[in-house]
């Protein structure tokens, strides 16, 4: 298959039909032990710029909003409680293990009001044009094989005006911190994940696929080119995390 | 509309600090029952602040359970602005409601609403009792909560008692600085000498003028 198209895999190539697969195995892995690792890794932090993502969603009660690569549910959690009975959130996650151990986690807190789940890929949305007031994808999009479709599916499902935010790993603004974070990467991360996880090839990927992830400007572009408006960028812990917001235009 | 701006510190940060400060005070609330329900009966509102000196920007938005927000896009319906020295200097006012509506602070809105939240905050009264007993049980809890109640009021007279004596001493004993009197006294004087000074500086001028002409 030596004509077949190629794309990334942390630091590796491989088939651009290989990736989804090879994505699905490390979160198959790591799924159960999601939580504990995101604390760990961060200090806590991913919290916080969770949080602001919220704050910048601008998502408000009767609306609807779809958390896309949701995971274990944190901004799910907390958009359904801000849309109460008349929203809907959507928590959808391409991976089933991930997508289970969410939905236990908000049965666990007894959120069920306005919340339904979906197994969906971000590049194929199975919902209706014009239908969300806000898509987020926390962490998901440097999984997704072809991002710009991916993009182009999430411009389609929002309604005009409506928002996306996509919080990812992104460029350090400082060389100093830069050469700090990427020590961190490889040499505490996969311990850690060794450690805790039982999995240290999982967070040799997380460490390789966020170097491969487009930084802040070209993502800034992405989003342009895919058709939303009013496209920035915020940048957070020194860049280490960004959070991109787009709109669809009216 | 208050949306994140470039000079702003790390929105990390930002929200790590509003985060905190929210939980103190909805933990504090959990003690003032009646302040609670003070601001329940402005649920709806908000306030935006926003400090230049160092940049921090945050929305109250008033409710039983207040939310400190740093990034609200609708219309606050107040706003307060200004140098973290003049917030300051308004919290440690003798009578902050007079502070702020004289002082440097940029006000914009609805006054009035700043002023009941600037009284709840004056009469903020924590019920320490509570939070003991839940703890000790309701004998101890009421004992500690006397004995505490007894300290703050103790220590609220000794301040006062300080702050007289301490400026007593400095003005009466150190001679330090004078007292208001003399100063009166003395601004007086200066007064009057200026306004001599404004007349001889008139009766020069006019005998110039007498002699050029003669």
């Amino acid at each position: 298959m030596s004509d077949q198209q190629k794309t990334h895999f942390g630091y590796r190539e491989v088939d651009v039909n290989e990736k989804a697969g090879l994505v699905a195995g490390v979160f198959h892995s790591v799924a159960s032990r999601y939580d504990l690792m995101n604390d760990l890794m961060s200090g806590g932090i991913h919290r916080l710029w969770k949080r602001f993502t919220i704050e910048l969603s601008g998502v408000r009660s009767g609306h609807s909003v779809l958390d896309i690569a949701g995971g274990t549910g944190d901004l799910a959690s907390k958009f359904s409680d801000i849309v109460g009975p008349e929203g809907r959130v959507v928590l959808a996650d391409i991976n089933e293990s991930m997508l289970q151990v969410g939905r236990d986690k908000l049965l666990d807190q007894g959120k069920t009001q306005a919340l339904s789940f979906a197994q969906a890929d971000a590049q194929y949305l199975p919902f209706e044009d014009n239908s969300f007031d806000c898509v987020t994808i926390a962490f998901g999009l440097r999984n997704v094989t072809d991002k710009d479709l991916a993009l182009r599916s999430m411009l389609r499902v929002l309604k005009p005006g409506g928002r996306l935010l996509v919080l990812e790993f992104s460029k350090p603004t400082n060389d100093l911190l830069s050469k700090a974070y990427d020590a961190y990467s490889f040499n505490v991360l996969p311990k850690l994940g060794q450690l805790f996880a039982g999995d240290a090839d999982s967070y040799q990927y997380l460490a390789e696929s966020i170097r491969v992830h487009p930084d802040q400007e070209t993502l800034k572009e992405m989003m342009l080119d895919a058709g939303f408006e009013q496209s920035e960028f915020f940048n957070m812990t020194g860049g280490i995390v960004a959070l991109h917001r787009g709109l669809k235009p009216w | 509309m208050v949306a994140p701006s470039e000079n702003q510190i790390d929105p990390a940060l930002q929200v790590a600090i509003l985060g905190a400060i929210e939980t103190a005070l909805v933990q504090a609330l959990q003690y003032a029952p009646q302040t609670r329900a003070e601001l329940n009966k402005l649920s709806g509102n908000s306030i935006h602040i926003r400090v230049v000196q160092p940049v921090l920007e945050t929305t109250l938005l008033l409710a039983e359970r207040p939310q400190l927000r740093s990034v609200y896009e609708d219309k606050a319906s107040a706003s307060i602005e200004g140098k973290l020295s003049d917030f300051l200097q308004v919290a440690t006012a003798e009578d902050p409601a007079i502070a702020l509506i004289n002082g440097d602070l940029k006000i914009r809105g609805d006054t009035r609403l700043l002023q009941q939240v600037q009284t709840l905050v004056a009469e903020l009264d924590l019920d320490w009792e509570a939070p003991i007993s839940a703890v000790a049980g309701d004998v101890i809890g009421h004992q500690i909560g006397k004995g505490l109640r007894a300290f703050f009021r103790w220590g609220q007279h000794s301040r006062l008692a300080l702050e007289r004596q301490l400026s007593e001493y400095i003005v009466e004993e150190a001679r330090l600085t004078p007292p208001p009197l003399e100063l009166e006294d003395f601004y007086r004087d200066l007064r009057h000498l200026q306004q001599r000074l404004d007349r001889c500086e008139a009766r020069l001028k006019r005998l110039k003028r007498e002699r050029s002409s003669s």
